[in-house]
C-alpha cells in the first residue's frame, strides 16, 4: 500500500501548489498543519475538499475527533483505507 | 489590639430597645446610643436604660436628622473617646448579635477594613424588597466596577472609626435610607477593603420600618446617580486597583476572562429577562459612557471611520463618535433580545425571505457573506422561523462559551457556531456535506485573521486601501455554491434583513487566482461601503480597519510575495 502513501503526498503537493517540495520531502508521520509542513486553515479547506472529491470519503458529523484523520499522511492513508 | 464599641442609632424604637440590649449585654462592650430626636416615650426609655447600665452612653440629637447623621455623630464621639471600631447595629432586634464576635475577629486581623453583615434572609422577607435589593446590588457593582460588595444595604457592620470619621469630614454622606449604601461605596472608593460575614436577618413582627416609599426612593435614585458619576470620575483609580492582581490571580487571567465572558453573558441575559428592555437601555448609556471614556483606541477608530465616510468639508465630532458607540451598545441589547428569544416578527423586515427559501428548496444551500455592519445575530430569528439551518463561522475564540450560553437560553436553536481557529480539512468536508443538504454557511468577510495575516487582498474601502480576507471567497469558491451578501441593518426600530445575490458560483482558476480574489473583495467592499453610507452608525468594527500604521505595500507584492499559490 505504499502507492497510496505516495499518491497522497503528490495530491497534497498538487492541490496546494507547493512548488519547491517533492514527495520525498514529506515525512508520513509528521503533522501536516501548523508544525511539520506548516499548512494553514485555508490550505486545510482546499485539501479537505480535494480529498473528498478524489476518494469520496464520508465523515461522521457527530464525532468529536474527525480532525485526527488529517493529522499526517499516515493518518490520512489509514482513514481512506478504512472507508473502502 | 482593637478597641471596639457598639453604636445604636435610635428613632422611636422604644418598645424594642430593651430586648435588643439584652442580647448585646453579654458582649460586655461599651455602647453609644444615639437618640435621633425620638418621641417623648422613647426618650424616657433611653434615659432609664442609660441611667441603669454603666456600659451605655446616651447621645441625643435635638431633632430627627436621619440615620446617617445619627451614625456619623456616634462615629465622631467614638473617635473622640479613643475607640478604633464601632459596631453599628439596628435597635429593633433584626440583627443577630451572636455574629458580632466573628465580625470583630476579622476587624482584629484587618483593622483598616469595613466588616459588614451579609444578610441571609429567611422566608419572612417581603418579595418586593427582595427585588429592590437586587436592583441595588447591580447598581453598586457598576459604581464600584466590581462585585466585591456583596451587600450594601445591611445596617449591621463594624466601621473602622478613623477612616470613617475622616471620610465623613470631607464628604457629605446620604443621611437617611441612602446612608448604608452611600458610605460603603465611598469607603470602598477610598481604598477601604470591605469584608463580609454571613448573618441571619429577620423581620420582627413588631419591627418598625421608617422607609418612606416615595421620598426614600427618590433619595436612593439620586444617590445612585451621584455614585455613578462619582464612579466615572474615579475610573482611573478604580481601574488601577483592578489591575493590581496578586500573581496567583494574574496567572489564570485568560481562564478567568473566558469564564467571565460566559458568566457575563448569562448575567446579561438574566438581567434582560428580569428588568426588560427599558432598564437595559438606561444601564446601557452608563456602560457605553464608561467604554467611551476609557477606550481611546476604539474612539480613534470610530473617528477615523466617520471621517472617511463623511462628505468633504464635514468634520465629525466627538458627539458623532459617542452616537456610534451608543448604536453599538443598542445592538448588544438587541442581540440579548434575540438570544432570549424575545424578538417579534414585527421587529424584523425580512424582504428576501423568498430568495432564501427558494435557494433552500433547490436542495443546495449557499454561502452568506456577512460583515460587522449591523447585527447579523438578528438572522438567528429567521433561522428559527424558516427552520433553515445556519452554520456560522466565527473568529471568536470564546465560541464554545457562546454556544453554551446560546444553548442555555434556547435549547432548540437551529444555529451552530463553528470557531474558525479550529478549522481543518474535516471542517471543509462537513461544510460541503451541509451545503449539499440545503444548509447555509455564514462567514464575515470584513475581518482579517491574525492567524493568516498574508491571506489578504488590499482593496479600496471608503476611498482608502484596506486589507480584506481572502478566506471567505476561497471557501465560497471551493464549496461551489451560490453566494449571497447578508445584511441586517436597523432602520428606525426595525431590522431590515436583505440578501443580495453575489454570484451563482465563484470561479477561481489557479492561474488568475490573485486577480480574481482581489476583484471579489473589491466588489464586496464596495457594497459594504454603500450600506455604511446609509446606516453609518452601525459599523461595529472599532479597530483600525485600514491598518494605516502598516506601510502600504501594493496589492501585487503583498499577496504575491507571501501567497505561494499565486505564482503558477
Amino acid at each position: 500500500m505504499a502507492d497510496l502513501e505516495l499518491e497522497l503526498k503528490q495530491l497534497i503537493i498538487d492541490c496546494l501548489d507547493l512548488e519547491d517540495i517533492t514527495p520525498d520531502d514529506i515525512d508520513s508521520s509528521e503533522p501536516l498543519f501548523v508544525e511539520g509542513l506548516g499548512l494553514d486553515s485555508i490550505d486545510a479547506l482546499e485539501l479537505g475538499l480535494h480529498i473528498q472529491k478524489q476518494y469520496k470519503v464520508k465523515l461522521d458529523a457527530n464525532s468529536e475527533d474527525t480532525k485526527k484523520h488529517f493529522a499526517s499522511v499516515n493518518a490520512l492513508k489509514a482513514f481512506i483505507e478504512s472507508q473502502s | 489590639m482593637i478597641k471596639p464599641c457598639l453604636l445604636i442609632p435610635v428613632y422611636n424604637h422604644g418598645s424594642l430597645i430593651e430586648a435588643t440590649w439584652e442580647t448585646l449585654r453579654p458582649l460586655n462592650l461599651p455602647c453609644l446610643l444615639v437618640d435621633d430626636g425620638s418621641d417623648a416615650a422613647t426618650a424616657h426609655v433611653l434615659d432609664a436604660l442609660a441611667a441603669r447600665e454603666p456600659l451605655v452612653t446616651l447621645l441625643r440629637l435635638p431633632q430627627n436628622a436621619g440615620k446617617g447623621v445619627a451614625v456619623l455623630h456616634g462615629i465622631a464621639q467614638a473617635a473622640q473617646s479613643g475607640f478604633t471600631h464601632a459596631v453599628q447595629i439596628d435597635a429593633d432586634g433584626q440583627h443577630d448579635a451572636r455574629d458580632i464576635p466573628a465580625m470583630l475577629a476579622i476587624a482584629e486581623r484587618e483593622p483598616q477594613a469595613l466588616v459588614s453583615g451579609w444578610p441571609q434572609y429567611g422566608d419572612d422577607m417581603p418579595s418586593a424588597r427582595r427585588y429592590g435589593r437586587w436592583v441595588t446590588h447591580v447598581w453598586v457593582w457598576i459604581e464600584t466596577l466590581s462585585t466585591d460588595i456583596k451587600d450594601s444595604m445591611c445596617g449591621f457592620r463594624v466601621y473602622p472609626v478613623r477612616e470613617t470619621h475622616a471620610l465623613a469630614q470631607r464628604t457629605r454622606i446620604g443621611s437617611r435610607m441612602n446612608f448604608d449604601t452611600d458610605i460603603m461605596v465611598r469607603l470602598y472608593w477610598a481604598g477601604t477593603p470591605v469584608r463580609f460575614v454571613k448573618t441571619r436577618v429577620r423581620y420582627p413582627e413588631n419591627g418598625i420600618s421608617h422607609f418612606d416609599v416615595w421620598r426614600d426612593n427618590v433619595r436612593i435614585s439620586w444617590m445612585h446617580t451621584k455614585l455613578c458619576l462619582g464612579m466615572l470620575l474615579r475610573l482611573p483609580v478604580l481601574l488601577a486597583r483592578k489591575c493590581r492582581k496578586t500573581p496567583a490571580q494574574a496567572h489564570h487571567w485568560s481562564e478567568q476572562e473566558e469564564r467571565g465572558s460566559y458568566l457575563g453573558m448569562r448575567f446579561s441575559i438574566a438581567c434582560y429577562r428580569l428588568f426588560g428592555r427599558r432598564a437595559m437601555n438606561a444601564l446601557l448609556v452608563l456602560i457605553v459612557s464608561y467604554f467611551f471614556l476609557t477606550n481611546r483606541p476604539a474612539r480613534q477608530a470610530s473617528r477615523q471611520y466617520l471621517q472617511r465616510l463623511a462628505e468633504p468639508g464635514y468634520e465629525p465630532t466627538l458627539w458623532h463618535s459617542f452616537r456610534h458607540f451608543l448604536a453599538f451598545g443598542e445592538s448588544i441589547v438587541d442581540r440579548l433580545a434575540v438570544w432570549s428569544g424575545d424578538i417579534q416578527r414585527s421587529d424584523t423586515d425580512f424582504r428576501s425571505r423568498e430568495t432564501l427559501l427558494a435557494q433552500a428548496r433547490s436542495g443546495r444551500g449557499g454561502i452568506l457573506l456577512t460583515s460587522h455592519l449591523g447585527a447579523v445575530d438578528i438572522c438567528r430569528g429567521i433561522a428559527d422561523e424558516t427552520s433553515i439551518k445556519l452554520n456560522v463561522l466565527v473568529f471568536d475564540r470564546n465560541a464554545r462559551q457562546i454556544n453554551r450560553a446560546l444553548q442555555h437560553a434556547n435549547p432548540r436553536s437551529t444555529l451552530e457556531l463553528i470557531p474558525i481557529d479550529r478549522i481543518g480539512p474535516d471542517t471543509a468536508i462537513l461544510l460541503s456535506e451541509k451545503i449539499a443538504r440545503g444548509e447555509f454557511v455564514a462567514i464575515a468577510a470584513d475581518r482579517t485573521s491574525p492567524a493568516s495575516a498574508h491571506r489578504v487582498s488590499q482593496v479600496p474601502f471608503l476611498g482608502f486601501p484596506a486589507p480584506f480576507p481572502q478566506g471567505p471567497f476561497i471557501l465560497a469558491a471551493l464549496l461551489e455554491c451560490p453566494v449571497y451578501l447578508l445584511f441586517a441593518l436597523k432602520h428606525g426600530k426595525q431590522y431590515r434583513i436583505s440578501l443580495e445575490p453575489f454570484a451563482d458560483i465563484l470561479p477561481l482558476p489557479r492561474r488568475e487566482r490573485a486577480v480574481l480574489l482581489e476583484r471579489y473583495a473589491a466588489r464586496y467592499a464596495e457594497r459594504l461601503a454603500a450600506h455604511c453610507r446609509r446606516t453609518p452608525y452601525q459599523w461595529f468594527n472599532f479597530h483600525d480597519v485600514w491598518q494605516d500604521s502598516v506601510p502600504d505595500t501594493t496589492t501585487g507584492s503583498r499577496t504575491g510575495a507571501t501567497n505561494n499559490q499565486t505564482g503558477s
